[in-house]
This record gives structure tokens, sequence and C-alpha cells, in this order.
């Protein structure tokens, strides 16, 4: 179930635990998939041998953790330098000092912040109203079989529905502006809301409805506090994953029809051949995304299901 | 406090070709302030008879009476805690106290001073071990101030030791405040220990007999007298497992 | 007289609605009623945008591409190059991943950069490979390859992780070589989750490929998409789109399940693969 594994938002990859039928060509995504199970175990494979043991041992001692997350970084910006300059030239790939100043240039010049506003309030309030129609959905799929089966098809049309669709009948529909974006993130959280928390009304502890029912308690409360505290993890995980595979729709919508936001921007600089703006958008977006998914996320659950620790 | 009147009280689930007979025949009568165990194997229909005296069932035949007919207050301690793991100890016992106010917290309170567990009063359920979570299923069900107190076989989950010290516990809170207690077990050496009468229930719901025990309290389970009402019931009834005829801690 | 068939006629009135209910409120109508769902709401919205065509004109505009031998042609060349990129995001993907999973310095060192990678929209890649390579073929293969990479990587370096430590230590125990090592234990291990980031990076791929062709190429499923779009034909666009879906879902529910089956038939109880990873 649904566990503590929420916070085991870790640095490393765990296999994706029990997917549900529901796949589809979004950008890589797994929608009702619970969330990951325990992290793989670091386990050494097949061929390691005693030298190499040593060799990582000798390593991993010697920079300590945060060192190699830092290591892993300038690995890749080594590469990304020695790429720049020597093997495809500067004006194909800006070298990463350039893309820095890029950064720094946006970041004074107030467009990131900008820009970054649009598109954040964009994702949160297209998510607000996709969870607003998808959990009244929800608990509705999850009471009534009846419900499940009509439902369940055309949430999974949703679903599948390619990042490029979105873009080009978002800009179809409401041609430029924000209401495009924000229509296709509500469209997107709005089926992984609904089929989490049919999931959560499904897995109710029955025994804690009866010990209520023993006791008297009236609905409202039965709902206040047994319903909806058991809807919540449901709920977080669906927000999480919605979110994953949110920001990248909005972006692509973004890139075809926003008159602000890091999509619409990623495409002006895009049209005006500028490399380095390009890549210093990309870097900057993908990073607050990130953090934002691992970090504020992770944070917000935490606080929320501390009850959990024991 | 409440007496309580089983007559021919009949449980039958499902409908057409698919039934199950739960309780076929079931009378007996609990006196106000009496300690009465239900023992029997499993599938005599234990748990179902208190959901239908506590009123979550509906007999399909037979009538349960309680107290003077009205709305009794019932307290009822599972075999699992039930508590609400996202809400803190206290919050859990005031979930079941009708209406807010400052009183209920104070009452609350006190009644976890009572399972001696007014200490954790704002730890998570799930940072207590399976005897304090027992406990304040105890209190919750005690801060209700019932009439009548249902168990279903509380202790069978934790550890011997610990279940000792609860029995002790639950001895000494129902000699001081009288409550009437239907406690159901599957430990005959359990029922010996703890009540005035034990209702022996057979396989498909019938009672098969009823025994008086007439020792006084409060009993040690060390008092030899006990032991040997034990040894000797436990003799009688082969099919019915206790404790100490299964052999070690459960 | 009258009265009487007033009555009788509200009496068979009230028994067809009831019959009515009754059929309606089946099981099996829902299932009937979620496959109109969807064309049903696709009626509605081209009916109330009108840019959004509805299923009668994509229809037309998909036959007129059938017949005019557009589609083999564009969708031809499009297959080209997806099965050419998946082929170079899979081989990468399968070496990098049996790096990081076989030497830990790697893992450790790059798992932070394999996190981002895996983060970076295909859109992104798009863009970017156009600025790169500009309007050929070098681009979408570039952005599919791209795309596949960190999916197949990432599920190879948990598999190789992932594999029980108990069966390492028993063939060190009896002294299995090394090479047999690889090939009995390393690889049946590897090849599920193998199979599992392929899935996912195919379908992955298979979007990256649309976007890349939407903005730079010169033909192909994505640009022949655009072109019905910039000619202010949307309903050409749709119904290419329509297409690119039910190929994905040809793809992974049929072929792709299928293969799952065979591979992975010595697990006795599910068809599945070990449920792919596809975030960090």
């Amino acid at each position: 179930m649904v566990s503590a594994n929420v916070s085991e938002a870790s640095d490393r990859p765990g296999p994706a635990e029990g997917s549900t039928p529901l796949r589809g060509p979004g950008a890589g995504d797994d929608p009702a998939a619970r969330l990951a199970g325990a992290p793989a175990p670091a386990d050494r494979a097949a061929g390691a041998g005693a030298s190499n043991r040593l060799l990582t041992g000798a390593v991993a001692r010697a920079t300590g953790k945060a060192g190699l997350v830092v290591g892993g970084l300038a690995v890749v910006v080594a590469s990304w330098w020695g790429a720049s300059l020597y093997v495809v030239g500067t004006t194909t790939l800006p070298t990463p000092a350039e893309v820095l100043e890029a950064i720094l240039e946006l970041l004074t010049s107030g467009a990131l912040v900008r820009h970054f506003s649009a598109s954040v309030g964009v994702i949160c309030f297209g998510f607000a109203i996709g969870a607003a129609a998808g959990l009244p959905t929800g608990i509705l799929i999850g009471r009534s079989r009846y419900w499940q089966i009509l439902l369940e098809g055309p949430i999974m049309v949703l679903v599948s529905l390619p990042g490029l669709a979105f873009g080009v009948l978002m800009l179809a529909a409401f041609g430029l502006g924000p209401t495009g974006p924000v229509v296709a993130a509500a469209l997107v959280a709005m089926p992984y809301v609904a089929i989490n928390v049919a999931e959560g009304i499904r897995a109710v502890d029955r025994d804690l409805l009866r010990m209520s029912q023993s006791y008297r308690c009236s609905r409202a409360e039965i709902v206040r506090h047994v319903l909806i505290p058991s809807i919540l993890p449901y709920l977080f995980a669906s927000l999480r994953y919605a979110f994953a595979q949110g920001w990248k729709i909005v972006a692509i919508v973004e890139v075809f029809g926003a008159t602000a936001g890091i999509g619409f921007m990623i495409r002006a600089t895009y049209q005006s051949y500028a490399v380095d703006g390009m890549l210093a958008w990309t870097i900057s977006f993908i990073a607050l995304m990130l953090f934002v998914e691992r970090i504020v996320l992770v944070q917000v659950e935490n606080r929320v299901f501390r009850w959990r620790a024991g | 406090m409440a007496a309580i009147e089983v007559r021919g009280v009949r449980k039958v689930f499902g409908t057409g070709d698919h039934q199950t007979v739960a309780i076929e025949d079931i009378s007996f009568s609990v006196a106000d302030g009496e300690f009465v165990s239900v023992v029997g194997p499993s599938g005599c229909g234990k748990t179902t008879l208190l959901n239908i005296i506590s009123g979550v069932e509906k007999a399909t035949a037979g009538e349960v009476v309680v107290g003077d007919g009205s709305e009794v207050r019932i307290g009822y301690v599972f075999q699992e805690p039930r508590l609400l793991p996202w809400r803190r100890v206290l919050d859990n016992i005031l979930y079941v106290l009708p209406g807010r106010g400052r009183n209920n917290r104070a009452r609350a309170l006190e009644f976890l001073g009572m399972v001696g567990l007014e200490d954790v009063a704002r730890k998570w359920p799930n940072q207590l071990s399976g005897g304090m979570q027992q406990r304040v299923g105890i209190a919750r069900a005690l801060a209700v101030e019932p009439a009548l107190l249902l168990m279903d076989e509380p202790f069978s989950h934790l550890d011997a030791m610990t279940a000792r010290a609860l029995r002790g516990q639950l001895q000494d809170i129902w000699l001081a405040t009288g409550l009437t207690v239907l406690f159901v077990t599957h430990d005959i050496a359990e029922a010996v220990q703890l009540s005035d009468r034990i209702v022996v229930l057979a396989r498909g719901g019938t009672v098969r007999e009823v025994l008086p025990i007439e020792l006084e309290h409060p009993r040690l389970s060390s008092d030899p007298r006990v032991g040997a009402l034990q040894a000797e019931i436990m003799g009688r009834f082969d099919d019915v497992p206790s404790r100490e005829a299964v052999g070690g801690t459960r | 007289m009258t009265g009487d068939v007033i009555v009788s006629g509200a009496a068979r009135a009230q028994r067809v609605w009831h019959r009515a209910w009754r059929i309606l409120a089946h099981h099996r109508a829902a299932r009937v009623g979620s496959w109109l769902l969807v064309p049903a709401v696709w009626v509605a919205i081209s009916a109330a945008v009108p840019r959004i065509a509805g299923p009668v004109p994509v229809a037309e505009a998909f036959w007129e591409e059938l017949t005019s031998g557009e589609l083999y042609w564009q969708f031809g060349i499009s297959l080209r190059r997806f099965l050419v990129g998946m082929a170079i995001g899979i081989g990468l993907g399968l070496v990098v991943g049996i790096a990081l999973g076989i030497w830990r310095v790697f893992d450790l060192l790059l798992s932070g950069p394999a996190i981002a990678a895996l983060a970076i929209p295909s859109i992104i890649w798009a863009l970017l490979a156009t600025m790169w390579f500009g309007f050929g073929d070098t681009a979408p293969i570039f952005t599919v390859a791209v795309s596949a990479l960190p999916f197949v990587g990432v599920n190879v370096t948990t598999g190789i992780q992932a594999m029980p430590r108990d069966l390492t230590r028993m063939s060190a125990a009896f002294g299995v070589p090394a090479w047999r090592r690889l090939t009995r234990l390393l690889v049946p291990a590897v090849t599920g989750y193998l199979f599992a980031g392929t899935r996912l990076a195919m379908i992955v791929g298979w979007q990256a490929l649309l976007l890349s062709e939407w903005f730079g190429a010169v033909d192909g499923v994505g640009f022949r998409a655009r072109y019905w779009y910039d000619a202010n034909r949307p309903e050409g666009t749709l119904a290419w789109i329509v297409l690119f879906i039910v190929f994905v879902v040809l793809l992974d529910r049929v072929l792709l399940e299928r293969i799952s089956r065979w591979v992975f038939r010595w697990r006795a109880q599910e068809s599945t693969q070990p449920a792919p990873v596809q975030e960090a």
C-alpha cells in the first residue's frame, strides 16, 4: 500500500509498484502506479572483482556522499565543456560558463521570476481544478462498480493522450494565452486524482468503520476522521505523479501557444536560435521542477504523514 | 448499568442458496453488574453475537434487550486496538465522546489515567506498543461511561506478560465501577479468572452450558483454587482450547 | 372507457420505464457506455469548438491520406527513424545501465545526472536537436535516442542491483567462472528490467519523434500533421494524431504484451514484467 516510502524519494531509482493497466504515450508514465516500493538493495553484481571493491571503497570514503553528488555534476560539466570547446564548437554548444552567464542575466533582469511564476501559477491553478474535478469522480468510481466500468475507459484515453495532442488541441480550442495550459494541467491532473482517490476509498479500513459504528459516531464525523485521512495518502500520491507528468505536458502546451511562461520562452529562444538562452531556460526550468518534485512535495507529505513515523 | 437479555437469537448471512448460519439459537441473560464470559471454538458466532448486542448488526430472529430497552451507552473493545492512526491518543478518545467542550478533554485524560497512560496523550498510536494501544482502546471504551462493556478477545493478540497485567487492571476497573461486562474469549483459563459466569457456546452457535464460577473477587491468577478450577473445567472441554493446553504463548 | 385506456397507458409507460432503467443500470450497459462516451464527448467538443474537428471530417481526412499514398510514405519514414533511434537509445542505454549497475563508482557519481536526464521533457530535446542538426533525419533520430536512453539505462541499472545477493554468493561459492556468471546470472536478471525499460522507452520515444518532426523535419508523421495544421485544416492533424495513438496502443498492448508474456513465461502467476522505473 502507499506507505512511508513516500519519503524515500531518494536519489536511487526503485521499481515502481503494482501498476494498473493504465499506460499510454504520455511523457513516460504509469498513472495510477502506487509509490515505489523499497529501494533496490545496492548489491554487487556478478563480475565485481575484489580490486573494484577496493577502488569503490576508497573513492567513497574519500569523497563522502555529498562529494559524490558534486563529483557527478563535475563530470557532467567537464564533459560538456570539453564537447563544447573541442568537439562541436561554441556556436552549437555554448560552454557552461556562457550558459551560466545567461542564467544570471535572466535572474537579474527579472525575466526568470516573471515567466516562472506564470508557469507555476498555471500548473497550480490547473491542478486545483483537476483535483476538484477528480476528487468527486474518484469517490464515485470507488464506491460504485457501475461508475467504475463506465468511466474507466474514457479516463484511460485521457491519460494516453500524447503531449503533442494536448499542444495542438489546446491551441486550436483556446488560441494563444494562459487558458490552454491551465486546461491542459487540469486534464492531466484529473484522471490521476480520480483513480487514486478511488483506490483510497476502496482501501478504507473496514475495522475502523465498524469501530466508529459501534460507538455511534455520526456520518459527518466518520467522513472527517476516518474517510478523509484514509484517502489523503492516495491523494498525495496522485498529485505527486500528476505533477511529474503534468509539468512536461504544460511545457509542451506553452511552447505551442502561451504568451508567457517557460515554454513560451523556450520557444522564443528557439526561434531566435539562441542556444545559450534556450539552455539557460531549460536548465533553470528542470532544476526548479525537480526541486518542487523532490523537495517541496516530499516535505509537505512528510509533514502531513508524520503520524506514520511511529 | 444495564442487564442484557438474549432470547432465541438467530443470525443467518446471505440469501437463497448461499446461506451461512452464523448463530443457530442462543439464549442467556446477564445481570446488572455481572461479569460474564462467552467461550467457544472459532466459528461459534461469538463476534457476531457481540455485534448484534451492540446494534451494529441485526439478528435474523429472536431479540436482544439491553437495559430497559432505551438507548444504552455501550463501550466496545476489539481484538485489535482499532485506533485512528492519524490522530493522537487523546484525540482518539475524544473521537467517541459526544459533543465538544472542555469537559471532554478532562474526561478523556481522566480515563487515560485510569489505565496509566496519561503521559502518552500527545503521542501517535504508532509510537505505542501493542499492549499500550490496547489499553488506550480500553480507556476509550470506558470514556463514554457505558452501561455495558463488550469485549471481543481483547487480550488474544498480546504477549502473555502484558495480557496478564491487563487482566488484572480490567478486574480492578470492573470492581471499582460495577460495569456490566460481556467478555468473549477462546481462553477458558482467562474466563475462569475473570468472570462470574461462563457461557459456553458450541460450534454453529448454540449454548452448550452455563457455568457459574463461585470464587470471590478479586481473583489472582496465582490463587491455587483458581488454578484448580481452571484445570477441572478445561478437562471437561477438550475441544475448547485454552492457553495452557496449547502450551506456551500465543 | 377512456379512463381505463389512460390508466393502462400510464401503467405500460411505467413498465417500459422500469425495464429501461433495469437495462441501463446493468453493468453491461456501463461497459457499452464507456465505449460510447469517448466518441460522444468528441462529437460534443467538436460541435462546441469550431477549430476542433469531429470524427467525420477526421475520418475523411484519414481516407484522403490513405488513398493518396501519403499514409504509407510518411509513416514509413517515421517508422524508420523510430527504429534507428530506438536501436541507438537501447544500445547505449544498455551499456550505460550495465556500467552503472556493476561498478558502484559510476552509479554513485552519475545517479544524480541520471535523475536529471530522466526529467528532461522530450520537447526540449526535440527543439535542441533541430537547432543542432537542422531539418534532416538526424534530429528526429537523435531525439528518439536521447529520450529513450535514460529509461533503458535506469531500468537496467535497477535490474542489476536488484539481483539477489544469494545467487551471486552461491556462484562464487561454487567457483562458477565469470563468463558463465555473466550469461546465466546477469543476463536473465537484466532481461526483465531491460524489457520493461524498453517498453516504456518506446512510448516515450514515439512521442519524442512526433514532437521532433513537428518542429524540425520536412517529412514524416509529425511534419505531415503540421502540414495540415498550417493549411488550416486541423482535421488532418487530428487524423494523424489518432493514427499515432492507435499505433502506440497496438504496439504496446498487442505486440509488446505478447512478447512480454513469452519472455516471462517462467513466471507462474503473471505475464507482467517487474513494473518499470520511470522516475528516479
